[in-house]
Order: C-alpha cells, then sequence, then structure tokens
C-alpha cells in the first residue's frame, strides 16, 4: 500500500504531465493561428526554443537549422515557403496570401522528466500564394490563375501533411524544438490528388519543385531525409513513431 | 567573329530555361536564337556534337528529393536553331549545382550542393545520360556538413578532382577498375568560411575561387602526379581599399584558351579580377574590372580568348567585353542584353560558318 505522500506525489506528477500536455497541444494551437495570421516572426520568437540545435524539415524542402548563422537560419523557412518579410530586403507580395494549417488527431506523450514531449498530428492545409507574372519564383506558372489587373497571380492549393515535433521547456514554457512535416500530397485545390500525381512524377513544372533554388542564395542547410508524397502507384508510409 | 553561347538561368523573372545565343565579338550584337525549357539549369556541359547538358538545380526531380539532369539536342534547321530535350535523370543529390564531361564526352560528373555527393553520369552513344552509375559521397565531419561545388577531370583524364565548399577541401579520386579511390587531398586551413567554389586547371597550376574569401589562389601540380597540390600563390580577388560588403561573395574562375589570362569574378562588387599567367603557371598583375551587369555570377571566354562573355544574375543581363591579353582590362562592346538570372555561361566550339557545327562534326567523328 502506497503511503499517502507518495500517492500524492504520483497524481502531482500525473497532473503536471496532464498540464504539459495540454500546454503543448495549446502550442500547436497557437501556432496554427499565427500561421493564418501571418506572424511568422512571431512564431519564430516566441513559440520556438532559442536552442541553436534546433531544426525544422518539411516534405522535400530539406532540413532548416541554425547551425550555420548567421548565414541561414529558422527565419529562411518561413522567408521562403510563406513569404515572412526579411528586413533590408525586396520582400515578397504579402496581400493575397493565406495559410491555414488545421490540426487534428494529436498523438502526445511527455516524457518522465517532465521537460520534454513529442507530438504528431494529422494536418490538412489550404494555402494560395501570389506573385507577379513573369517571376517565376513563386509557384510554376501551370499552377496559378491568370494574372489579375495589377499582374498578381494566385494559386490555391490543398496540402495535406503529419506535424511530428519534439517540445521541451524554457523558462516554464514549452517551446517548439524539432519539427518534421512529412507531406501526404499537395495540389491544386481545383484538382485531384490522383491525377495531379501523374503530373508532378512525369515533370517538374509543378509545385513539387518547391523551393526552387532560384537565384536566393538562402535554402535549407541539410538535405531531405525522407520525402514521400502520394501516387496511385505507391504504398502508404510509415511514418517513424513518436521520438521518445 | 561570331560566336555560339549557351546561358544557364535561374527559373526567375520569366526565365525560359537554356538560352542559345549568337554573340557578335565585333559588332557587339548578341541575339537568341534559341531557347528550351530547364527549371533551374544551374549549370552547363557542351558536347561538340551538338549536345548541351544542364544540371536541374532543384530540390525535387519529378516527385522525388533529388534534382536532377537533362540531355539536350541542338539541331540547326533552315529556319533557325532547335534545342531539344533528350531525356533527363535524377542526380543523386538536391540541388545539383555543376557539371562537366570527360574529354571523350563519354562521362558526365554531376555536383550535387546540398547532399555532398558526386554522381558519375554515362553518356550513351544517342547523347542521352544515364542514371548515375557510381555516386562518391562526402561525410560530415566535426560537425561539418558537406557540400561537394564542383568537380572535374584533371588534364591527363587520370583523375577526378572534387572541390567540396564547406569541408574545405579538394579531393582526387583515381578511376581503380571502376571504382573511385581517393588519390590525394589538399585540405585547406581554417577559417572556414573560405570555402573553395570552383577550379580549373592551367600549365601546371590548378586555380581555386574561395567564395567567401574571395581570394584566387594557385596551387601548384606536377604532370606526372597531379593529385598532390601545393599552395604556391594567394591574391585577393577585390582590392584591400575597397569597403566590407556582405553577400558579395567569389563565383566563377575561367581560363583562357591559351591559358594566358586567368579571370575570376565577385558579385556584390561586381569585378571581374584578371591575372596573368605565365609558362609555369604563376599569376601576376591582378586588375580589377567592373562590369557593367549586376552579379556575375558566371562567364567565359570566347573561343579565340579576346571576349568576355558575362552573366549578370541579378541585373537580368548580358554583357561582352572585349579583353586585352597584355592589359588584362576589359573593354565593354555590348551590355544591357536581357536575359534572366544568368547562371552559365559555355561557348560552342567554332566551326568555319562561325556558328552551330553540331551534324559536320558529328558526321567527321562518324567518319573518322
Amino acid at each position: 500500500m502506497q503511503k499517502a505522500e507518495e500517492r500524492l506525489e504520483n497524481i502531482e506528477k500525473r497532473l503536471a504531465r496532464l498540464e504539459a500536455r495540454m500546454e503543448v497541444e495549446n502550442l500547436a494551437g497557437k501556432y496554427a493561428r499565427w500561421m493564418a495570421e501571418g506572424r511568422f516572426g512571431e512564431i519564430l520568437e516566441k513559440l520556438w526554443s532559442r536552442r541553436r540545435d534546433r531544426t525544422l524539415e518539411e516534405g522535400a524542402f530539406g532540413v532548416y537549422s541554425d547551425t550555420q548563422l548567421p548565414l541561414f537560419g529558422l527565419d529562411s523557412y518561413y522567408n521562403q515557403r510563406y513569404g515572412m518579410p526579411v528586413p533590408g530586403k525586396k520582400n515578397p507580395e504579402q496581400r493575397g496570401r493565406m495559410t491555414i494549417v488545421t490540426f487534428s488527431s494529436p498523438d502526445i506523450a511527455i516524457d518522465e522528466s517532465g521537460m520534454t514531449a513529442a507530438g504528431s498530428w494529422m494536418c490538412v492545409g489550404n494555402e494560395s500564394r501570389v506573385w507577379f507574372d513573369g517571376d517565376m519564383s513563386g509557384l510554376p506558372s501551370v499552377d496559378a490563375k491568370p494574372a489579375d489587373k495589377d499582374g498578381r497571380r494566385h494559386a490555391a492549393f490543398w496540402v495535406w501533411q503529419r506535424y511530428q515535433a519534439e517540445f521541451i521547456q524554457e523558462d516554464r514554457q514549452w517551446k517548439i524544438w524539432k519539427m518534421h512535416i512529412w507531406d501526404i500530397f499537395r495540389c491544386p485545390y481545383d484538382e485531384d490528388w490522383i491525377s495531379y500525381a501523374g503530373k508532378r512524377y512525369a515533370d517538374d513544372e509543378y509545385m513539387d519543385s518547391q523551393i526552387r533554388f532560384g537565384d536566393n542564395p538562402t535554402h535549407s542547410v541539410y538535405p531531405t531525409t525522407e520525402h514521400w508524397q502520394y501516387a496511385p502507384d505507391r504504398t502508404a508510409p510509415r511514418w517513424p513513431d513518436q521520438f521518445l | 567573329m561570331k560566336y555560339l553561347a549557351y546561358v544557364g538561368t535561374c527559373s526567375v523573372r520569366g526565365s525560359k530555361g537554356i538560352y542559345l545565343l549568337s554573340v557578335d565579338t565585333d559588332s557587339g550584337d548578341m541575339k537568341t536564337e534559341a531557347t528550351a525549357a530547364a527549371i533551374n539549369s544551374g549549370y552547363l556541359a557542351v558536347r561538340p556534337e551538338g549536345y548541351v547538358y544542364t544540371t536541374f538545380e532543384n530540390m525535387t526531380f519529378h516527385g522525388y528529393a533529388c534534382g536532377g539532369v537533362g540531355a539536350y539536342r541542338v539541331t540547326k534547321r533552315a529556319d533557325g536553331y532547335e534545342i531539344r530535350m533528350q531525356n533527363c535523370v535524377p542526380a543523386a543529390g538536391q540541388l545539383p549545382c555543376h557539371i562537366s564531361l570527360s574529354a571523350d564526352g563519354k562521362e558526365a560528373y554531376v555536383s550535387s550542393y546540398l547532399n555532398g555527393c558526386l554522381g558519375i553520369h554515362r553518356i550513351a552513344e544517342d547523347g542521352s545520360i544515364l542514371e548515375a552509375h557510381k555516386v562518391i559521397k562526402h561525410h560530415a565531419e566535426d560537425g561539418i556538413w558537406p557540400s561537394v561545388h564542383c568537380a572535374v577531370p584533371t588534364p591527363d583524364g587520370k583523375y577526378l578532382c572534387v572541390v567540396d565548399v564547406k569541408l574545405h577541401r579538394i579531393v582526387f579520386y583515381e578511376r581503380q577498375s571502376g571504382e573511385f579511390d581517393e588519390a590525394g587531398r589538399l585540405q585547406l586551413p581554417p577559417p572556414y568560411d573560405y570555402r573553395p567554389r570552383q577550379i580549373v586547371f592551367g600549365r601546371q597550376t590548378a586555380y581555386v575561387v574561395t567564395e567567401f574569401g574571395r581570394d584566387m589562389l594557385a596551387l601548384h601540380y606536377d604532370d606526372k602526379a597531379p593529385s598532390i597540390l601545393q599552395e604556391t600563390q594567394r591574391f585577393a580577388l577585390v582590392p584591400r581599399e575597397f569597403s566590407p560588403m556582405t553577400g558579395a561573395y567569389a563565383a566563377c574562375v575561367r581560363l583562357s584558351p591559351d591559358k594566358g589570362l586567368l579571370a575570376g569574378s565577385v558579385r556584390g562588387y561586381n569585378l571581374i579580377t584578371t591575372f596573368a599567367a605565365d609558362e609555369q603557371g604563376w599569376i601576376s598583375r591582378p586588375v580589377y574590372n567592373r562590369t557593367a551587369g549586376d552579379g556575375p555570377r558566371d562567364f567565359n571566354f570566347t573561343p579565340d580568348g579576346k571576349a568576355l562573355l558575362i552573366g549578370g544574375q541579378f541585373s537580368d543581363t548580358m554583357e561582352l567585353a572585349r579583353v586585352d591579353s597584355q592589359s588584362g582590362t576589359l573593354e565593354t562592346i555590348a551590355s544591357g542584353f536581357h536575359l534572366p538570372s544568368c547562371s552559365c555561361v559555355c561557348f560552342e566550339k567554332q566551326t568555319d560558318e562561325g556558328g552551330h557545327g553540331g551534324e559536320e562534326y558529328a558526321e567527321s567523328r562518324r567518319a573518322s
């Protein structure tokens, strides 16, 4: 029979882990909301850990890391992928952009120490990007709507992904430490993923050539570790188990 | 003189891919003869039979996480030129940034920057490129990730010389019954933000341009043992009196056809610095030439060595400059020719007609 003190301590630990789980889930919710609001700078500053070994990998974009600062960093990801403005640079068009990530099916584990956690979510996202006609640094022209009167072209597409992340406590706050976003499929909103996969695997003139090199010297620091996207002749992926 | 040049581009600001330009070094006229769709044709290699090979400097190739390599056939028709894709295959890694060919044109060496690896591709009889049959991979050391930026065969064809921009070394691989074994290396000393980027071989000397260091290194080698390099000279590509500038990186090194003039470019400062190279390969007399365009990422000598075609990556322009081989100065003949985001300039071997001679050349090769 456990002593009352031991039982109390056990309950406190379980309560703390339950609380931690809720906080991690809230952190993910905040991430989703701030993405929709285009608050990428705040995401970097307030939701991400300040550790130098923080990493972010998405699809075939490669692994972003701060190990080569000040040359590259996680800010390159938000700048290239979502057009986060960078001081002193010509920044991409912001009007007409939209980034929705909707997390569901959370699977969160808090480690014994209560200091780190791992979580995964399925995510459905909708994005619209915009760039000026004649500038292919955004998406290939095949995916875009015709130019509007100002020469701006838009593309609307689905992105279904699996988010997997590690979290760490810093100053009693949960922060994102490592994030790996696995593609499931991405395709224009008005086209199904089966027909689009056929095009994508036949040609690179589609959005799968995401984050082209362009003439922007920033890119991920490390290559893609693993990449899978839906194709009618490919079997479903088996994602790694939780990190912990 | 009239020449044909191939220009690779980054796929931005309306680029059409690979450009075939006719260039008149007397009048300064430049004209786009043909284009071919290619996404981020980062680097080109030309075979005189009428083939051009390009890297697709991308993160994905047909849905997979690697860049690509493409072979294009160039034909001359009554109504002009046509560049048509022959085939394309995946590269060994992501962001393939450099391609070179063996002297016999039967192999292509494709450097993949992000993965730190080199793919060796055979070229088929019909000019198409095959998937890499051999991959040389560099590995991370002390937390530094490798980045293979350039690979060229040594002049004797015995070794493959591979420049790793982040591991700070030049490695020689010797082909031994189908395998490539390391035969020697030159490890450049710290700091590691120096970054050797490209190499060319001259007379008993190899020249390396360093990206962040903005230096030209002269490395002596012995004809009998070219895998042993020894640094003999180092020149700054930017004059000391110039103010410091962030984002000003050296990019390209080229040697004139007679190996008497060496040139290196620096983006940001928009310089092409030339050096006189003597019979023993010693370089001297740096001359700092301003380019008309912004961002001279790549340039090349015309086959007669009397002019330079310079790509302005950020100004989206091409410039033609006359070369004074005695003084090393460049004099602009023409500038401002619109061509988006040039990343590579290659000349086709000149023919008697002053133009593309692929068919004739191929015919003569077949006959011989």
